[in-house]
């Protein structure tokens, strides 16, 4: 090349020609992906699986009678109704599979005296795809959310209440 | 432009060629595998077997689960593991790390204890067993599958009686491909045996065994081979009744198979076959294999299934 302003000419051009090398690469790859449909999306049944381990099992938070080893699912023990023993009992080793808020309130709508909620599985996921839950995104990268209102009895001074269970999970769209 | 210039654009022109063949490349990959659906079926799969491990630990009870398969084109074969289930497309003698499964996770319970196992793309028992009160798990998860082969009913209703009886990971078995378009079959099956007879712990054991076995040394010997025609034949030892009653076994399984379905299957005296092939049955029991002439077309996992499945109820 002779001189600076050839070199620079040059310069352009190839960044030129490279970037429409990259759309045109793109283009093909999101032609493909298009046309070939292989997804295989089970968000709403995982969240209904989470949603029914948590309820329903009787190592995480209903109501287990000691003699019999039955769990109630409609009766929230508020001994078992904290963070460490949700880990236990409902423990993703992949983090960003699934979130969970779960929130304990009484019939008023109030929360209870002396009970720690809500409490989360995988709270720092929670708090990062809570944004992303909004309606007005919508597809990858957005966030599936699933809202679940269970009425439940717990047992304050020795007798049952009525209260109100109000689970939120999140899991990324896929 | 001067030659300098001449040689940057050539190597542009080359690399952008370089980048097309490898995008088309990975696209064609991509098509082929999701045009066969194994990617389909790998995702399926560990999904739905992970979703119902996941809702067998919410069971409160004991729980026993039937589970069988659609038919899918490719045998899968599944990994159970303490909080996750990955689908590998079956691969004998392949290094699992180089494969890509398709990967699902479920929730660990504390008190919950799930088995590893790793089993295949047919009817399998998903099991949930409680263990008695003060142990450290309060109940168990595991997989229990059985052999999709003849029955012993049938085994025995129509081969010769002998008394094999023994502990097939004691037994030294010889298994050769006489023909190396056959070798990936003779390694399916080694491969069977390392799977589903002996443990991890054991792999001395197994390589002492079956997969560096010299012949001289050997108990049983299974060679594979092929014919000039397109039949099945099992040939066996006259005189050996042994011999005759693993030929016997090997012809039901295989004709059990879709391949071999309607292929003729035939019974033969190892007289018939060539000097040097007749030398395997000097002093032990053994069997040759003639699998047709088109061996590229043998489906190796139902063919090393039922080679492997015969071999163990013949020690049953």
């Amino acid at each position: 090349m002779n001189n600076k302003g050839q070199v620079i000419k040059y310069t352009m051009v190839s960044i030129v020609r490279f970037i429409i090398l990259a759309i045109v690469v793109f283009a093909v790859v999101m032609l493909f992906k298009m046309l070939i449909v292989n997804d295989l999306s089970v968000t709403q049944l995982k969240s209904g699986v989470l949603y029914s381990r948590l309820i329903y099992s009787p190592n995480a938070i209903s109501y287990v009678d000691p003699h019999t080893g039955r769990a109630y699912p409609g009766i929230i023990d508020l001994d078992k109704f904290n963070e460490e023993n949700l880990k236990n009992a409902t423990n993703y080793s992949e983090e960003r599979h699934i979130s969970a808020k779960l929130m304990l309130l009484n019939s008023k709508g109030q929360s209870i005296q002396g009970v720690n909620s809500p409490i989360y599985l995988n709270r720092l996921w929670y708090d990062r795809w809570l944004p992303l839950s909004n309606k007005k995104f919508q597809g990858l990268g957005s966030t599936e959310r699933n809202d679940y209102n269970l009425s439940v009895l717990y047992e304050e001074n020795e007798e049952f209440k009525q209260g109100m269970l109000k689970i939120t999970i999140l899991q990324p769209e896929s | 432009m001067n030659k300098k210039g001449e040689m940057e654009d050539l190597w542009f022109v080359v690399m952008e060629a370089v980048i097309l063949g490898l995008t088309a490349f990975a696209l064609f990959a991509y098509a082929r595998n999701v045009a066969d659906s194994t990617l389909y079926w790998k995702n399926f799969y560990a999904r739905d077997v992970a979703l119902v491990v996941d809702t067998m630990h919410a069971a409160p009870g004991e729980v026993n689960m039937n589970y069988d398969f659609l038919n899918i084109p490719r045998l899968l074969e599944l990994e159970l593991s303490k909080d996750k289930v990955k689908v590998y497309e079956y691969e004998p003698g392949v290094d699992k790390s180089k494969l890509s499964p398709g990967t699902f996770y479920f929730a660990q319970d504390k008190y919950i204890q799930v088995e590893p196992s790793s089993f295949f793309s047919y009817y399998f028992v998903l099991e949930k067993a409680n263990f008695p009160k003060g142990s450290e798990f309060s109940s168990k998860i595991s997989v229990r599958q059985q052999e999709e082969a003849v029955s012993s009913e049938i085994i025995k209703e129509s081969c010769p009686e002998a008394i094999t009886q023994a502990v097939l990971k004691e037994k030294k078995i010889y298994i050769k491909a006489e023909n190396t378009k056959l070798s990936s079959l003779e390694a399916a099956v080694k491969d069977l045996f390392k799977k589903r007879v002996y443990a991890e712990t054991e792999e001395e054991q197994y390589n002492n065994n079956i997969l560096n076995l010299r012949e001289a040394d050997a108990e049983l010997i299974v060679i594979l081979s092929f014919s000039q025609d397109s039949k099945l034949n099992v040939y066996y030892n006259e005189n050996d009744v042994n011999s005759e009653k693993l030929a016997c076994i090997l012809l039901l399984n295989l004709q059990n198979t879709d391949y071999f379905q309607g292929k003729s299957p035939s019974k033969k005296s190892s007289t018939q076959l060539s000097a040097d092939l007749q030398r395997f049955f000097a002093q032990k029991d053994a069997v040759v294999i003639e699998l047709g002439s088109e061996t590229d077309n043998v489906p190796l996992a139902d063919t090393a299934t039922a080679i492997f499945s015969s071999i163990r109820s013949y020690y049953e």
